[in-house]
């Protein structure tokens, strides 16, 4: 049995485009894939897509235009985590045997929808007492910066460090700098986040890869999956500890036996940085940092490009803003192209093996609804 | 204060289920599972004030808030008074915008061992804090249905 690679990566700009569809973007960032892997479309057996916002169907609507000949099309929701649980998906149909080279693609086009936060179902107890996403990690920013002694700054130093890191990437095109000061006095959203401490929610974006069991022919070297693990959220009744990412430890538990590598061996991050506090809990979780330390890893500039093990040299959400379909297909588009050497100024320099995360979900009782958390390297 | 079940049976829905008798294809009326909805308010008044009510189901140890909408095959269950006092765990205040109004949520610790989410009431001389007080009391949801709410207690010890 061969093993599944990436043969192939594309993705859009992240940005605001009101006069595009999510399935105009979708096409581009699958063709650009495809012409990445040097692979016709004819050649893919089954498509696999994550989409959040848009109606029934989208990877058929998509794949409409691009002339597929009925080859098998899954559509997959997991909230925010959905363009990586379709990675997974799909890998396991090619570790199966089950097709020899499939397209995962993710996508959502927001702008559109008018501002805001995501809308969460209305059916949910909380979110029927006033929960948005942005709500339930200012409770969590709240008590971490009262459990650990956190001053708001260091919230606010997240945001300019990804932004800083968002600058140098030409994707993001929604990205400004930004300093500690302009962090904090911008609009209060949910206390103690403010605007600039959200993650764009209006933006934009698809991003897609080929997986491939077949001989590259593309001009980028192949790329290894060492870890694909997806998990979801307990149902959990007691004082649950909030500056606790449950989910994440468990699934990067889970990711590291997989790879067999420990967080040491990494060598860079796209982690799902929604908001500035989330950065500073999955460095926790993910074992880069011992409980209540994070503030120290990122005032260290470990995690800022140059660093020891740099967190999310693409500028993460906070920088190209957060389209939830294609949200965790982008991180991997982003590892592809650092364990490649073709990141340009914001290459990660020896870039090895690489670590992508990403949440999914606001329901009741559980941690997060998903996550999904991929291993990378050459 | 634990009170007997006054769970009201109704209406009652069945479906099938998959047990042994369903793998092979044999669909029997052992099959059924019972789905009574429960209809309970999950909050009432008492003498000490407003209190929530939360659900012990059979087999778990910790009570369940908020309770489940429904009970399977008729599962021993028990409704537990939460509050009305609580220590506050976090809170925040959300401003969605500039035409809307600012509004607080908080989580609340309770005895026995219960954490619940909910909106939280203050005013400038009941400034939150975390650790503090809280009392459980009536507040209506904005689509006018009546709902609880978490207000701090003014010169409590905490």
């Amino acid at each position: 049995m061969t093993e599944p690679k990436i043969l192939g990566v594309g993705i859009t700009d992240f940005g605001r485009f009101p006069e595009l569809t999510e399935e105009a973007l979708a096409q581009s960032a699958i063709l650009d894939a495809l012409n990445d892997a040097n692979i016709a479309i004819a050649e893919v057996q089954a498509f696999y897509c994550g989409n959040v916002a848009g109606a029934s169907l989208p990877g058929q609507r998509a794949l409409r235009e691009l002339h597929t000949q009925g080859q098998a099309v899954y559509n997959l929701d997991n909230a925010c985590s959905s363009g990586a649980t379709a990675f997974n998906a799909a890998l396991s149909a090619l570790n199966s045997g089950q097709y020899d080279t499939a397209v995962v693609f993710g996508m959502d086009q927001l702008s559109n929808l008018g501002a805001g936060p995501l809308q969460l179902s209305q059916r949910d107890w909380n979110n029927r007492r006033g929960m948005i996403m942005p709500a339930l990690y200012a409770m969590r920013a709240m008590r971490y910066m009262h459990d650990y002694d956190v001053p708001i700054a260091t919230l606010a130093d997240v945001a300019v460090k990804n932004r800083q890191h968002g600058l140098l990437n030409p994707i993001a095109k929604f990205c400004k700098p930004t300093t500690r000061e302009e962090v904090l006095a911008s609009r209060p959203v949910a206390e103690p986040l403010t605007l600039l401490q959200c993650c764009p929610a209006v933006v934009d974006g698809a991003a897609a890869v080929v997986l491939s069991t077949k001989p590259h022919k593309g001009l980028a070297a192949p790329v290894s999956v060492r870890a694909s693990v997806v998990q979801s959220g307990v149902f959990e009744l007691g004082k649950v500890d909030m500056t606790e990412a449950e989910i994440t430890s468990r699934t990067a538990k889970q990711a590291y036996e997989q790879a067999g590598v420990g967080p040491k061996e990494l060598d860079l991050i796209e982690l799902h940085d929604a908001f500035t506090i989330s950065e500073l809990l999955y460095y926790e979780a993910l074992g880069l940092c011992a409980r209540g330390d994070a503030q120290h890893l990122l005032a260290s500039g470990a995690t800022t490009l140059g660093g020891r093990i740099p967190v999310n040299p693409s500028g993460g959400l906070l920088a190209k803003g957060h389209p939830p379909g294609a949200t965790g297909i982008a991180q991997i588009v982003e590892l592809c192209e650092q364990l490649q050497g073709r990141a340009g100024k914001r290459q990660v320099t020896g870039a090895r093996i690489g670590l992508s995360q990403v949440t999914g979900g606001g329901i009741w009782g559980v941690d997060h609804a998903a996550c999904s958390i991929h291993i990378l390297s050459l | 204060v634990v009170n007997p079940t006054a769970c009201v049976q109704s209406p009652v829905l069945s479906l099938f289920a998959l047990t042994k008798a369903s793998l092979t294809k044999q669909y029997t009326k052992e099959t059924l599972v019972k789905l009574t909805k429960r209809i309970n308010p999950h909050f009432r008044q008492t003498d000490h004030g407003m209190v929530l009510v939360a659900t012990r189901c059979a087999g778990q140890s910790e009570p369940q808030f908020p309770p489940p909408e429904f009970v399977h095959n008729d599962a021993r269950h028990v409704d537990i008074d939460i509050g009305p006092l609580g220590q506050l765990y976090t809170y925040t205040v959300v401003h969605l915008g500039k035409n809307d109004p600012a509004y607080a949520l908080a989580m609340v610790d309770f005895e026995p061992g219960i954490r619940i989410f909910g909106r939280l009431l203050y005013d400038s001389a009941q400034t939150p804090s975390i650790g503090g007080t809280v009392r459980v009391v009536p507040f209506d949801l904005p689509d006018g249905s009546h709902d609880y709410a978490f207000k701090p207690v003014q010169g409590a010890v905490q």
